[in-house]
């Protein structure tokens, strides 16, 4: 009997389509090959993207930004939607098009008549989603132009994973309440679309150099440091966490439950709290920390080790939960059978359970290091300086509020964690590719 | 090179079900069979063996030696499970080759092994394969390939044939056959379908809430169990309670119910008796032999094979397996009279 591979639902997604996609219907709508091209042509559309909406020719005019995107998007939705189905029909499409703009666009300067020719144009083609796809794009750009290109990006999604969802049969009440959660999305996406969009790539490359910055490279030595941090504490947490994790997900002991509880605390302390703890625990003229300091030449108050150790308190209950869950999914009869074909304890541990549990655990480091990167509140009490990106961050808005010394330095804050979550994510599906854990219930027994 | 298995008053507790001191002795080379209902420790005993569990108390030895404390990797055994627990990220090959991992064997030698036990097995066809879509037979032939790669001295198989339907289940069942006459190592299987035992068993433990109540050769237990369940576990249907009275040269068998049977027995006082239904013969009418009775035919059961026969009156019920031919000259039907015969040699008795 050959089981179809059943694709698990991401654990880190704000994206409820990407959830959705591991049921049948919508298989083909690839959501988190959909999150990769709309990010990529976020970046890409940077170059596009409006500075200031008062300010009109200093950069380049709002009408010719928009032909721009309409150009580009009329040609990406043509490819999506229309060349799979016949290429002449792709070409009629082109052409029709130009005859429209050159008419309406080029010729009598009609902008609105274009888009509503544009959209009866689109309709005659008889693909629901591409005439979706153009109303949803002249919607964004007539509603509040200001935020046109969040609106255009949520609004994509949820046509296009309503639609799917209704193609798939899926019924009128997963489709409502698809639609009615959606609400939670507009929430999660807006916000940050809205202000990706408000910075040019030239503002991003000029933070990035360092140009505007007294003290040189300031915003790139901080992202640096936020990475490098957050990478070293999801090595300690994974070298402590993951046998923590194996131990608590085989051995049934008194306390095992209080542990359990306990591993999660961290995630309902306030930040702050969690940051005067580790201070009045390890700073630098408290007993434990003045002795790591002169035996050692450790310390911890002000000084990347901090950051760390921060940083691995509050990422804890993510890898472990996943990892424990992981383990767990593991049947013990497996390792126990390597042990009688020879394999000692160890070394069930290495080549049966591990692999097996691989990809879970790969997920929850995952998952620590995206929190141990976005841990802002403890490493303020605990080490403000060195300066971590969103310690920058903080500093700069307190110093220059919502302006172009802010922002840009938060878009790109914001493109390279999202750029290293996406990295690794697809590091795990391409390692993870091929085994997809699902093969230990393969032949179910009766008992 | 087969070995003998001794286990000597073991003792473990698990919380709500323990072992009180079990004592099993496996003859080097036999097959033998461990029944039990489920819930009765045997998959148990089967991992203590093979050392997935520390006794608190008691002794295992293998060969002679004693293997308690040793790991389960050290103790010459290999180990079948019910849901066969094939290692999904690896494909067939891997699973068999996996124990060879662990032995100080050079490669061509680990090579030589894998070919020899997968030929034994006809197996060759899948090694590519992925575990994931064999079938429930070709699973279980791999789970016991991978045992055996390793050359154990003991074989313990965890019903390896009860996931299966039944045309793969005669085939594995061939096979484990084959492979014991061929290897000739010492197995023990533990299941509760009898129908293994009957084919394949040298010699049979009956287990019960971790306790062994009666081992044996396969007539000793299924003719002459020693106990009331065993007597119904193995598929006598018809067990009654009652006396043994010795009057004059006759002895006699007395029912709860006052009935008398006629019996060749030594057992005396309170005892159990055990007729094996196919034992029973069935007439039309009574012809004067001993051990007679007159039931009113209550049930009649097609089991393919023979016909099921159930006789009642208030004193009895009686199950009898009659042959087809057999029962078409019978011809009676429900709630007809018939007369139920039981010789008294067919009258198996137990001390309760």
């Amino acid at each position: 009997m050959v089981k179809p591979p059943v694709k698990k639902p991401d654990l880190v997604s704000n994206d409820p389509a990407i959830s959705l996609n591991g049921h049948g219907s919508l298989s083909r709508f690839r959501a988190k090959n959909f999150l990769l091209v709309a990010l990529i042509s976020i970046t890409a559309s940077l170059a596009f993207a409006d500075t200031d909406p008062e300010s009109d020719g200093s950069f380049i005019s709002h009408k010719y930004i928009g032909l721009a995107l309409g150009h580009l998007f009329f040609l990406f939705v043509g490819i999506k939607f229309v060349w799979p189905k016949s290429r002449i029909r792709f070409g009629i499409y082109i052409v029709g098009y130009v005859i429209l703009y050159v008419l309406l666009g080029g010729y009598t300067h009609r902008e609105l008549l274009l888009m509503l020719f544009s959209l009866i144009y689109a309709a005659t083609f008889h693909t629901p989603l591409l005439f979706a796809w153009f109303l949803v794009f002249i919607f964004s750009f007539v509603l509040f132009p200001y935020y046109a290109f969040a609106e255009f990006v949520v609004g994509i999604m949820l046509v296009t994973g309503a639609y799917s969802l209704w193609k798939g049969n899926r019924g009128f009440f997963l489709t409502g309440s698809f639609l009615w959660g959606s609400g939670l999305l507009v929430v999660l996406i807006l916000p940050l679309t809205s202000l990706v969009s408000q910075s040019t790539p030239q503002e991003v490359a000029r933070v990035w150099q360092g140009a505007d910055q007294s003290s040189g490279n300031l915003v790139r030595s901080a992202i640096w440091l936020s990475l490098k941090t957050a990478t070293v504490s999801t090595l300690i947490l994974g070298a402590l966490g993951i046998p923590l994790a194996y131990a608590l997900a085989r051995a049934r002991f008194t306390g095992r439950q209080v542990l359990l509880t306990m591993i999660d605390i961290p995630i309902v302390i306030p930040q702050p709290i969690v940051g005067i703890a580790l201070l009045q625990f390890i700073g630098e003229k408290v007993t434990l920390g003045a002795f790591l300091n002169d035996t050692f030449g450790l310390r911890f108050s002000g000084a990347t080790a901090g950051i760390v150790l921060a940083q691995v308190f509050v990422s804890a209950p993510f890898l472990v939960r996943a990892a424990v869950a992981a383990f767990e999914a593991v049947d013990p009869k497996l390792e126990q059978v390597a042990r009688t074909l020879g394999a000692n304890a160890s070394q069930a541990f290495r080549l049966v359970a591990l692999p097996l549990a691989a990809r879970g655990i790969f997920a929850g480091l995952i998952l620590g290091w995206a929190r141990a990167i976005s841990e802002f509140g403890s490493i303020l009490i605990l080490a403000e300086f060195p300066e971590t990106a969103p310690v920058m961050i903080y500093h700069l808005f307190i110093r220059h509020g919502l302006s172009q010394q802010t922002l840009p330095a938060v878009v790109l804050l914001i493109f390279v964690c999202l750029w290293c979550f996406i990295g690794l994510h697809l590091i795990r599906t391409v390692w993870g590719g091929s085994y997809l854990g699902g093969g230990r219930n393969a032949q179910h027994d009766p008992n | 090179m087969p070995s003998t298995i001794r286990i000597e008053g073991l003792y473990h507790s698990w919380g709500s079900f323990a072992f009180n001191g079990i004592d099993l002795d496996v003859i080097a080379g036999e097959y033998f069979v461990l029944l039990g209902p489920i819930g009765s420790g045997k998959t148990l005993l089967l991992e203590s063996i093979a050392g997935l569990h520390t006794p608190d108390a008691g002794r295992i030895l293998i060969g002679g030696k004693d293997i308690t404390y040793a790991p389960p990797g050290r103790r010459g055994i290999g180990f079948v499970y019910q849901q066969s627990m094939l290692f999904p990220h690896m494909n067939v090959e891997r699973n068999i080759g996996f124990g060879l991992r662990f032995s100080r064997l050079r490669e061509a030698e680990k090579k030589k092994r894998i070919s020899d036990t997968v030929d034994l097995l006809g197996l060759s066809h899948l090694l590519e394969r992925s575990t994931e879509n064999l079938s429930g037979g070709e699973r279980q032939k791999v789970a016991l390939a991978r045992a055996l790669a390793v050359h154990p001295q003991v074989l313990l198989l965890d019903e390896p044939l009860s996931p299966l339907d039944n045309l793969s289940r005669e085939g594995l069942r061939d096979q484990l056959r084959i492979v014991h006459l061929e290897l000739g190592m010492t197995t023990i299987e533990v299941t509760h379908d009898q129908l293994s035992a009957r084919l394949q068993a040298d010699r049979v433990g009956v287990i019960r809430d971790g306790q062994i109540i009666q081992t044996g050769t396969m007539e000793e237990v299924f003719e002459r169990p020693q106990s009331a369940f065993v007597a119904e576990f193995l598929g006598t249907e018809n067990v009654y309670a009652g006396k043994v009275i010795t009057v004059g040269a006759e002895t006699k068998f007395v029912l709860e119910s006052g009935l008398e049977f006629a019996v060749e027995t030594k057992v005396s006082g309170e005892a159990g008796a055990c007729i094996r239904p196919e034992l029973v013969r069935v007439h039309q009418a009574a012809k004067g032999e001993e051990n007679e009775a007159v039931l009113c035919l209550s049930d009649i059961s097609d089991l393919g094979p023979m016909i099921r026969l159930t006789g009642r009156s208030n004193q009895i019920e009686v199950k009898a397996l009659i042959t087809k031919p057999e029962f078409k000259r019978l011809a009676r039907n429900v709630g007809d009279k018939v007369t139920f015969e039981m010789p008294s040699e067919a009258v198996h008795l137990f001390s309760a």
